[in-house]
């Protein structure tokens, strides 16, 4: 079943939440260490990975929101008041809009920093701005308090993700797993 | 003891006519570029010294008395990024606290074929001196002259890149100077 159903979430959904998941991880610890390194060639090297890796969850994401646009969203159960199905809304959407604004302000950074990039070694991307000391300054504070919040956003995601499992006992975390099946 | 200081005096009059028999030519330095291009896995990164003079005594086709003088200072090199401009200057690379200018200095500059000549001189950068030859247009039109010309160093014989930096990857180790300079006739 590569399509979502009322009930259940797709393949293709699944693969591009545990896909993006995975590399938000990485690109924390990565961006983390590079960031903490004095210049190196390894420090370099980290921030390819990083710039790379963020770049293919830009990407990614933007094939995620149309795929989920072409298809239904499963429900969450009729026994969720409808307090908590906003608030997974607005989650789930300020994740989207972060996930987006995370690796473009790191674009920005790139821009204007002016440090020779080539996405996984390979082609050079356009620039988004001019070489300026100043923006980059601003775009490095905007980038890290993006990443802050999409964490924050994150902790609730995986919170509420654990409370519906552990607590109301009921199919919403379960029907996300790879091989996991929500209740018709 | 007048006759020896009148001689005296002479002196200075002399080496000045001396010097003065290849034409003195100084910089125009809004007119003037002097650049360096270095490579980061291959991909060309160019930057430019902001500050340099240059110095030149040249009479074409005279065999002698001709002389170049270049100054750079390091501390203006221009990258075109913050972070590399903040790096560059750092013990590991040019070292600019305590090396604040490289200098060419050359009193052999022989002509190789039309408007071309060659400076074969000292380079000192760094600590460090070396020999080296640099090529370069000559071209005169009354009281202004241009000079251009390119050369490739290795960083490595001025021990620039130092610790984690000395392998030719991700930076190279050979750097093209390139230069686009103008010069007005002296007095």
């Amino acid at each position: 079943m590569l399509r979502n159903t009322d009930t259940q979430w797709g393949s293709v959904a699944k693969a591009f939440h545990w896909c993006v998941a995975v590399f938000i991880f990485a690109e924390i610890f990565l961006g983390w260490v590079a960031a903490s390194l004095t210049l190196s060639p390894a420090k370099l090297n980290l921030f390819v990975w990083h710039k790379s890796i963020g770049l293919l969850i830009l990407l990614v994401v933007a094939l995620r929101l149309a795929w989920r646009l072409a298809n239904p969203v499963p429900q969450p159960p009729a026994s969720i008041p409808r307090w908590q199905r906003k608030a997974s809304t607005g989650d789930h959407l300020a994740q989207y809009a972060l996930m987006l604004a995370l690796p473009l302000s790191g674009w920005i950074i790139d821009s204007a920093a002016n440090i020779p990039f080539r996405v996984f070694w390979l082609f050079s991307l356009p620039r988004l701005a001019a070489p300026s000391e100043p923006l980059e300054e601003l775009a490095k504070n905007v980038h890290l308090g993006i990443s802050i919040g999409l964490a924050v956003l994150i902790a609730v995601h995986t919170g509420a993700a654990l409370w519906h499992h552990l607590i109301a006992r009921d199919d919403v975390l379960r029907r996300m797993l790879p091989q996991g099946k929500g209740e018709p | 003891m007048i006759r020896q200081r009148l001689l005296l005096a002479l002196i200075p009059m002399l080496l000045h006519v001396s010097a003065a028999s290849a034409a003195d030519w100084i910089l125009v330095p809004a007119a003037s570029q002097l650049e360096f291009i270095a490579t980061y896995q291959n991909q060309q990164i160019p930057g430019v010294f902001r500050r340099f003079d240059v110095h030149v005594a040249l009479t074409p086709g005279a065999p002698s008395g001709n002389r170049l003088d270049v100054s750079v200072f390091l501390e203006s090199a221009d990258m075109n990024s913050a972070d590399i401009n903040h790096t560059i200057v750092k013990p590991e690379w040019f070292h600019a606290a305590r090396f604040p200018s490289a200098k060419f200095e050359s009193a052999d500059i022989v002509a190789d074929g039309e408007n071309h000549y060659l400076a074969k001189g000292t380079l000192s950068l760094k600590g460090m001196q070396r020999q080296i030859t640099v090529p370069f247009f000559w071209r005169e039109a009354g009281q202004s002259a241009s000079m251009n010309g390119e050369l490739v160093l290795n960083r490595a014989d001025f021990g620039i890149g130092t610790g984690e930096w000395v392998a030719g990857d991700p930076i190279g180790l050979k750097v093209k100077v390139r230069f686009s300079v103008k010069l007005d006739k002296a007095g």
